[in-house]
């Protein structure tokens, strides 16, 4: 009887916790009207080599194949972002849209999806474009449970829903206490074209059903 | 000793660490170029405790002496836009404030330097508007209540700047006067960029489950680089204030 009832309360709590990070439906209705990136950007020029060659390396791969011109490459390509690869951690996943919520906070994508902050500047637009993703699900990992093993150098792809493609190198990863968020650091306009990329870290609050934390992946277009 | 220990007790069992809503908000507009002015600039405007502070750094402005009058515009409740080349009513390849205002809507605030910031009596008092240095950067920086043409409701209005030298005389100059003032010339109340404000995301992200609480995720970013000694200290204190209500679930 005893484990019947435990995993009853268990099944309860999971419910709780899938609403307190939930929005990710909305996020993905809306995202589903825009059109898909054409296939043929969506692979990383780097995906056959060994899913962690990149990590740690400050060395980009050759530019993508795809892109005419190889070294003179035309004026960087800008638009809303449709899927993010970053084969050095194995993320391959679609970009969904995402608003604010009520209280001013960033609203999340599904587990498996990443979200790009719709009203921010495009990919390849000045300024910081930022992506979200989860780092778990209530049972398992999720789209960004890996994002912590990015270094310095590693390579980000972010695939437009127009075509083409923006490629990012990281700078840093930071982490922040979540009630101490520096919302202008992350968020604020910079002199070039960078990324963002947040998930959560640190401390799981069960009270709260959050983390305490969150990780921020700084990176800048890579020309 | 005995007493400190108490408060530092009631600290701990104090409120749970809860999403509240920011006591301040951030905007941001990225002002580009209009009419090849080339001036470029970024306006951060925080709204903080029923005051509005507003701060525009950029660079490429008719240098010198030259105002650059600057305002917010727009129509509270509707959509407004930068201009573009359609604007140009008259055709004579310059956008004029009057026709921007076509999409950025009518002045609300006018960003002076000191005292009032009427929308009408204020919009062109070009000696309290701010000018460049010899080099043509601008820095603008003002803290006032909000006023009540727009109360704190920015989200999405435009702010323009105004100014530019077209024919590089090194003053507003020449025979086309302003279609504001016609006794100004047209080259000091033309737009010379223009940028919407949006409401920056204020705090963190809730991006995670808990699935994976307590695994080897906590051990990996530790070791990772770049994390700040100031966020491990607020993170530390955020873990203090929360007490017995942090749990680190172990991996089985």
């Amino acid at each position: 009887m005893f484990p019947l009832r435990l995993s009853r309360v268990l099944l309860t709590a999971t419910t709780v916790l899938m609403v307190a990070c939930g929005g990710g439906d909305e996020a993905g209705d809306r995202a589903s009207t825009r059109s898909p990136a054409p296939s043929s950007v969506t692979p990383s020029p780097s995906a056959s080599a060994p899913s962690n060659a990149d990590v740690g390396t400050t060395v980009p791969p050759p530019a993508p194949t795809g892109v005419p011109g190889g070294e003179a490459l035309p004026a960087q390509p800008r638009g809303t972002p449709a899927r993010i690869v970053i084969s050095s951690i194995e993320v391959d996943a679609p970009v969904v849209d995402l608003a604010r919520n009520a209280d001013a906070s960033l609203a999340v994508p599904d587990w498996e999806k990443t979200g790009w902050w719709e009203r921010g500047p495009e990919p390849g637009q000045r300024g910081p474009a930022v992506v979200v993703g989860h780092v778990d699900s209530t049972n398992g990992p999720a789209v960004f449970s890996r994002l912590d093993e990015l270094r310095p150098g590693a390579v980000i792809e972010v695939a437009l829903d127009g075509g083409g493609a923006v490629r990012y190198g990281v700078l840093r990863t930071e982490r922040f206490a979540k009630d101490a968020f520096p919302s202008l650091a992350v968020y604020g306009l910079t002199p070039g074209p960078e990324l963002r990329l947040i998930t959560c870290d640190g401390e799981f609050d069960t009270a709260t059903g959050h983390y305490v934390d969150n990780l921020v992946v700084f990176a800048t277009a890579l020309p | 000793m005995a007493a400190a220990t108490a408060a530092g007790l009631v600290l701990a069992t104090g409120a749970p660490v809860m999403a509240q809503a920011p006591s301040e908000q951030v905007l941001q507009a990225d002002l580009t170029e209009q009419n090849g002015s080339g001036a470029a600039a970024t306006a951060t405007v925080t709204l903080r405790s029923g005051e509005m502070t507003v701060e525009i750094q950029g660079r490429g402005f008719t240098p010198g002496e030259a105002p650059h009058a600057q305002h917010i515009h727009g129509v509270l409740g509707q959509d407004s836009a930068c201009p573009t080349a359609e604007q140009d009513a008259d055709g004579d390849g310059i956008v004029t404030t009057s026709e921007g205002q076509a999409t950025y809507g009518p002045i609300l605030v006018s960003l002076t330097t000191e005292g009032a910031m009427d929308p009408m009596a204020d919009a062109l008092a070009v000696d309290r508007m701010p000018a460049a240095d010899a080099e043509g950067n601008l820095s603008y920086s003002r803290t006032f209540p909000m006023p009540a043409s727009v109360g704190d409701d920015i989200d999405a209005l435009h702010i323009v700047q105004h100014g530019v030298d077209f024919d590089d005389s090194g003053a507003y100059d020449g025979d086309r006067m302003s279609d504001l003032d016609p006794s100004l010339p047209a080259e000091a109340t033309d737009p010379a960029n223009c940028g919407e404000m949006v409401a920056i995301p204020m705090g963190g992200v809730q991006t995670g489950g808990g699935g994976m609480a307590g695994h080897d995720m906590g051990a990996d970013t530790d070791s990772g680089s770049g994390v700040p000694i100031a966020a491990y200290a607020l993170s530390g204190a955020a873990l203090a204030v929360a007490g017995g209500l942090v749990l680190r679930r172990r991996a089985a």
